[in-house]
C-alpha cells in the first residue's frame, strides 16, 4: 500500500532540483548561533517562508496545486548547530555517529585528502574548525526563478535574511569566508554556454544531473509513471519482466520504510525526525585547466592507438570517462562517436518522451563487460543500477548484447540502498576555452539521503575512490576521484583486435574546498526545534 | 578435516592467559592481560596501510615465506545472552520459578586466539610442528613477549617445545576460507572421483533386487488382501485383521532396523567425502602468490607505457621486460611479504631502468 505523503511537512528540496524547475540561481548562507533563544526566535522568522514539497501549479487546469514562489528557502542544521539551538542530548544521541563527526571528522572516509584534506579548505572551514564561536550551525539555501533574468529577487532575499540575522542583537551571525574574497555566502546557478544560453551541465562540459533517483511519493503518479523508468529501481516479476518502480520512500525521509522493509532507526522523539533526512553540502573546486589538458594530451595517444580523427579521440575518451556524451546522451544507447552524433543531430525533433526515454531508460545488463560504457565510469560508479548482480558479472568476458531484454533478468538490488538525490548547482563562471585551475569554479554538490553512512559516505568512499565492486582494484573514478597515480582502463571488444585502452598517471580534476553534513527536519520538526520544545522522554 | 584445505593449513589455537598480575619487583598494578595486550599493541602489523606503508615497521610474520594471514585475537569472556527465552506454561508445569538464577555460561579465563593460514603439503601434524618451528626460529622474541603471558608457556625453550605447545591448543577450524580460487573448482570431477564405484554399486543392488522385491510385493499384497477380504465370506474371524496389523507393525520396524543398519554406513560415507580436502588451488603458494602481485603491478604499469609503440619498439621493450622481471622465476625479482606495493609511485620510462627490487 502506498502511504500518502504530508507534502506540507517536507522541505521542498527533498523533492525537487530547483535547478532543474526554472530556478537557475542559488545562494547559500551558513549561519552560527551564539545565543540559543536568538537562534530559536530567527527560526521562527523563516518558518513562514520555508519552501514546502507541496505541488506547484504546473499550467495543467486538472492539476492542483500552489504557485511557486519567487524565491525558495530551506534551512538545515550541523549537529553542533542543533546542540547551540538547545535540542537536550537525550535527542542529540541518537543521532547518527557521522551526522555527530560532521564531514571534517570523516575526511579519511571521504578521501577529502591531499589537495583535498580539510586544512586546505576556504576560510570559512578554517574558522570552523578552530574558533568555537565560527562554527557552522544553520545552512540556508535561497533560489530563484527566473525570469527576471537578473538577481534582483535573490538579492532582496538575501537582504532579508541578514536583516533578521542583524535584529538578533548578536545572538546569530553570518559566518564570512566562503572563498578566499571573505565573502558571507556562496552563490551557484546554472552555466551559461558560449552563446550566452543557460547549459545545464557542469564545468568539463557534460550535461548533469539526469539520472536522479525517483522515491514513492515523491511525485504526481502521472510525472512518476515516466520520471521513474531508469531512475527507480529495477525489479524482476514473476512473470519474467523488468519494471522500474520507485525506491521507497524511507530511503530518502526518515519515519518511513526503506528498501530493506523496515523503518529505520531515527533519533527520538518521532516528530523531530519525522519527513526529516540529512543533506550534505560540499564545494567541490573543479581544475577544469587539468582536465582539458590532461584529456588533450591522452586524446593525442588515444588518436595514433585508435586510429580515429584527434576530435572523435578527445570527444571519445571524455565520454568514456563519464559514461555519457557531453550532451548527455548515454553511451549504453549511442557507444560509437558516429552514432551520438547522429543521434544529437536529431535530438531537436524528439518527442518530450523520446528524450526522457534515450537519457535514462537504460541498463546494464547488454554490457557486462564495460566495452560500450566501461565499468569504471563516474556513470556506472555513481549508480551502478543492475551491473553489480552476480547473475550479470558472471557474464564478464562474453561480450556485449544487442539487447538487455528479455534473456537477462537482471535487477538493482545491489544497488537500490546506495542512491543520493543530487541537489547541487555549479558555482563560479564557465571556462569553455584557456581554461586554468585557479580560478573560482566547480560545483556546490549537495546530496539528501536518510543514512549519509549507508548511502553518500559509501558511494564517495567504495565506489568513487575504490574500484573492488568493478573489479578494478585500487582504481578511482576518473573524473572525481581523489588521485594519485590513477589509473581507467577503457575496455574495448575482443573482436576490434585493440588492446583495452589506459587512461595512466590521473590527476585530481575535482578537489573539495569545505563542507558539512545537516539535518533537514520536516516543518514539524523544524517547529519543535524553533519552538524549543524537543522533549525526547 | 576442515584443518586442512586447498593446500594450505588452517590453524585455529586457543592459548589460555593467565591470570592474576605481572610480578614485578615491589610495585604491581599490571595484569597479564594488560601486559599481553601492551605486547600486541607493541607487535608491528603488515605494510598495508598508506600510515603502516610509509613506516619502517614491519609484522614479523613477513619473515618466512609461508603466511598468507595470521591474527592474534584477545578473547576476555563469551557474553552472556541472559536467560533463555521459556514458555511459562512449561515453566509452571515443571513447577520451575523465574525467580531462580540459571547457571551462567563464562569462560574459565582468557584466551589469546592465534590463527595463521599457511602453506602446507598435508594436514598431518608434521606439517604444523615444521610451520610452528620456522615461527621460531624468525621470531622468537616476539613470540616470547606476547606469550610469556599465557599459561604454561614459562616451560617453552625450544623450537620443538613450542611446536608441542601450539600442537596442545590447537582446536578444530571448522570453517576455512581460501581466497585464492581463481576459477571454479571442477565439482563434476570431484564428484566423480570421490563417488567412484559407488553409483554404480548402488545401481546394481537395486537393479539385482528388482525382481525378488516385485516378487515379495505381489505377495504381501495378495496375502492383504485376503486376510480383508476373507472374513466377508466367513472363511476368517474379523480379529485376523488385528494380526495382520500387528504382523505389518513388527514388519516395518524389522525394515526400519535394516535400513538404519545400511544408512549409517552411507552416512559416515558421506561425512567422509565431505571432509576430504578440496584440492591445491593452482599457484596458490605464497612465493607464487607474490610473485603474481609483483607481476600484476609491473605489467600494468608497462602496458600503460607500451601504448601505441611501434611493433619492433614494443617488441624489444617486452623482451626488456622479460629480461628485467623473469615470469619465469618464482622468487627473484618479486615482491616481499608483508607488503601491498612493490614498484615505486612514478616508474622510469621503459628501456631506462625499469628493475624489479631484488630481494
Amino acid at each position: 500500500m502506498t502511504r500518502h505523503l504530508e507534502l506540507c511537512d517536507i522541505q521542498g528540496n527533498v523533492v525537487r532540483a530547483y535547478g532543474r524547475h526554472s530556478y537557475p540561481y542559488a545562494r547559500y548562507f551558513l549561519l552560527h548561533v551564539h545565543d540559543a533563544a536568538a537562534g530559536r526566535t530567527l527560526l521562527q522568522s523563516l518558518r513562514p517562508l520555508i519552501t514546502t514539497a507541496e505541488r506547484w501549479k504546473t499550467g495543467d487546469p486538472e492539476q492542483e496545486g500552489i504557485d511557486p514562489p519567487p524565491v525558495t528557502l530551506n534551512a538545515a542544521f550541523s549537529y553542533a548547530g542543533l546542540k547551540a539551538l538547545g535540542v537536550p542530548t537525550r535527542a542529540l544521541r541518537r543521532f547518527p555517529p557521522e551526522f555527530i563527526d560532521g564531514m571534517r571528522a570523516r575526511a579519511p572516509i571521504l578521501a577529502d585528502e591531499g589537495a583535498s584534506a580539510p586544512d586546505r579548505w576556504a576560510p570559512l572551514w578554517q574558522a570552523a574548525a578552530s574558533d568555537a564561536d565560527c562554527a557552522v550551525h544553520i545552512w540556508v539555501s535561497l533560489n530563484q526563478k527566473a525570469p527576471p533574468l537578473d538577481r534582483g529577487p535573490l538579492d532582496a532575499r538575501a537582504d532579508w535574511l541578514r536583516k533578521q540575522v542583524e535584529r538578533s542583537g548578536g545572538g546569530v551571525s553570518v559566518l564570512k569566508g566562503h572563498d578566499a574574497d571573505g565573502a558571507d555566502h556562496q552563490d551557484a546557478g546554472v552555466l551559461l554556454d558560449s552563446n550566452g544560453q543557460f547549459f545545464k551541465g557542469e564545468h568539463f562540459g557534460f550535461a548533469d544531473g539526469i539520472g536522479d533517483p525517483v522515491f514513492e511519493g515523491q511525485l504526481d503518479p502521472a510525472v512518476e509513471a515516466r520520471r521513474v523508468i531508469g531512475r527507480g529501481k529495477l525489479l524482476r516479476t514473476p512473470e519474467g519482466a523488468r519494471v522500474w518502480l520507485p525506491l521507497a520512500t524511507g530511503e530518502f525521509l526518515l519515519g518511513h520504510p526503506d528498501e530493506s522493509q523496515q523503518t529505520p532507526p531515527q533519533a527520538p522523539p518521532w516528530p523531530l525526525t519525522h519527513n526529516g533526512t540529512f543533506l550534505v553540502y560540499r564545494k567541490l573546486h573543479q581544475n577544469v585547466g587539468s582536465f582539458h589538458s590532461y584529456t588533450r594530451r591522452i586524446a593525442e595517444l588515444y588518436m595514433r592507438v585508435m586510429e580515429v580523427p584527434f576530435e572523435e579521440a578527445l570527444e571519445t575518451l571524455r565520454a568514456k570517462m563519464v559514461g555519457r556524451w557531453s550532451s548527455g546522451i548515454p553511451l549504453i544507447k549511442c557507444p560509437t562517436y558516429a552514432e551520438a552524433r547522429a543521434m544529437e543531430a536529431r535530438l531537436p525533433t524528439l518527442s518530450a518522451a523520446e528524450r526522457e526515454a534515450l537519457f535514462s531508460d537504460f541498463s546494464y545488463a547488454s554490457d557486462p563487460d564495460g566495452t560500450k560504457c566501461p565499468l569504471t565510469s563516474h556513470l556506472r560508479r555513481g549508480n551502478a543500477r543492475d551491473m553489480l548482480d552476480p547473475e550479470l558479472r558472471a557474464r564478464r568476458g562474453t561480450g556485449p548484447t544487442a539487447s538487455d531484454e528479455p534473456a537477462h533478468l537482471v535487477d538493482s538490488a545491489l544497488n537500490k540502498r546506495r542512491r543520493i538525490l543530487r541537489r547541487g548547482l555549479p558555482y563560479g563562471r564557465a571556462q569553455w576555452e584557456d581554461a586554468d585551475d585557479s580560478a573560482e569554479h566547480g560545483i556546490i554538490f549537495m546530496a539528501i539521503c536518510s543514512s549519509l553512512f549507508r548511502q553518500f559516505e559509501f558511494v564517495q568512499q567504495q565506489w568513487m575512490n575504490y574500484g573492488l565492486d568493478f573489479d578494478a582494484g585500487n582504481e578511482r573514478c576518473p573524473i572525481t576521484g581523489n588521485h594519485s597515480h590513477g589509473r581507467f582502463v577503457i575496455p574495448v571488444e575482443e573482436a576490434s583486435g585493440k588492446a583495452p585502452f589506459i587512461c595512466d598517471k590521473l590527476e585530481p580534476f575535482v578537489e573539495t574546498r569545505g563542507g558539512e553534513y545537516f539535518f533537514l527536519p520536516g516543518l514539524g520538526g523544524f517547529d519543535m526545534i524553533s519552538h524549543g520544545l524537543v522533549d525526547p522522554t | 578435516m576442515p584443518d586442512f584445505d586447498g593446500g594450505h593449513y588452517f590453524l585455529t589455537t586457543l592459548i589460555p592467559i593467565r591470570g592474576g598480575a605481572v610480578a614485578t619487583a615491589g610495585a604491581g598494578g599490571f595484569s597479564h592481560l594488560q601486559s599481553l595486550r601492551a605486547e600486541l599493541e607493541r607487535l608491528p602489523t603488515a605494510s598495508q596501510s598508506e600510515a603502516s606503508a610509509a613506516s619502517d615497521l614491519q609484522s614479523p610474520f613477513g619473515r618466512n615465506l609461508r603466511t598468507h594471514f595470521a591474527r592474534f585475537v584477545v578473547i576476555e569472556d563469551l557474553v552472556f545472552n541472559g536467560r533463555e527465552g521459556d514458555d511459562p506454561l512449561a515453566m509452571k508445569m515443571r513447577a520451575e520459578s523465574p525467580l531462580v538464577p540459571r547457571p551462567v555460561d563464562e569462560l574459565n579465563c582468557a584466551y589469546l586466539m592465534f590463527t595463521a593460514d599457511f602453506d602446507a603439503k598435508s594436514g598431518s601434524v608434521q606439517e604444523l610442528r615444521s610451520y610452528a618451528e620456522d615461527l621460531w626460529t624468525t621470531m622468537r622474541a616476539e613470540l616470547e613477549a606476547v606469550l610469556q603471558h599465557c599459561i604454561g608457556f614459562d616451560k617453552i625453550d625450544s623450537a620443538e617445545a613450542f611446536a608441542a605447545y601450539l600442537e596442545a591448543c590447537q582446536v578444530e577450524t571448522t570453517m576455512p576460507f581460501n581466497d585464492y580460487f581463481l576459477d571454479p573448482i571442477d565439482l563434476e570431477g570431484l564428484k566423480k572421483a570421490n563417488l567412484a564405484g559407488w553409483p554404480e554399486r548402488v545401481m546394481a543392488l537395486v537393479a539385482g533386487s528388482a525382481g525378488p522385491a516385485k516378487l515379495a510385493a505381489f505377495a504381501i499384497g495378495a496375502a492383504h488382501l485376503g486376510v480383508l477380504l476373507a472374513p466377508l465370506f466367513g472363511w476368517l474371524p474379523a480379529t485376523s485383521i488385528l494380526v495382520l496389523l500387528a504382523a505389518d507393525l513388527c514388519a516395518v520396524a524389522l525394515l526400519l532396523l535394516l535400513l538404519r543398519g545400511v544408512a549409517g554406513p552411507i552416512l559416515r560415507k558421506v561425512e567422509e567425502i565431505g571432509a576430504r580436502p578440496l584440492p591445491t588451488a593452482p599457484g596458490s603458494d605464497l612465493p607464487t602468490v607474490l610473485k603474481a602481485i609483483y607481476l600484476q603491478q609491473h605489467f600494468a604499469q608497462f602496458a600503460a607505457i607500451a601504448q601505441g609503440l611501434d611493433e619492433e619498439t614494443l617488441s624489444r621493450r617486452f623482451g626488456e621486460f622479460l629480461a628485467d622481471h623473469a615470469p619465469d622465476v618464482p622468487d627473484d625479482p618479486t615482491q616481499p611479504p608483508g607488503v601491498v606495493h612493490s614498484q615505486p609511485r612514478s616508474l622510469p620510462e621503459p628501456g631506462t631502468a625499469l628493475h624489479g627490487e631484488k630481494r
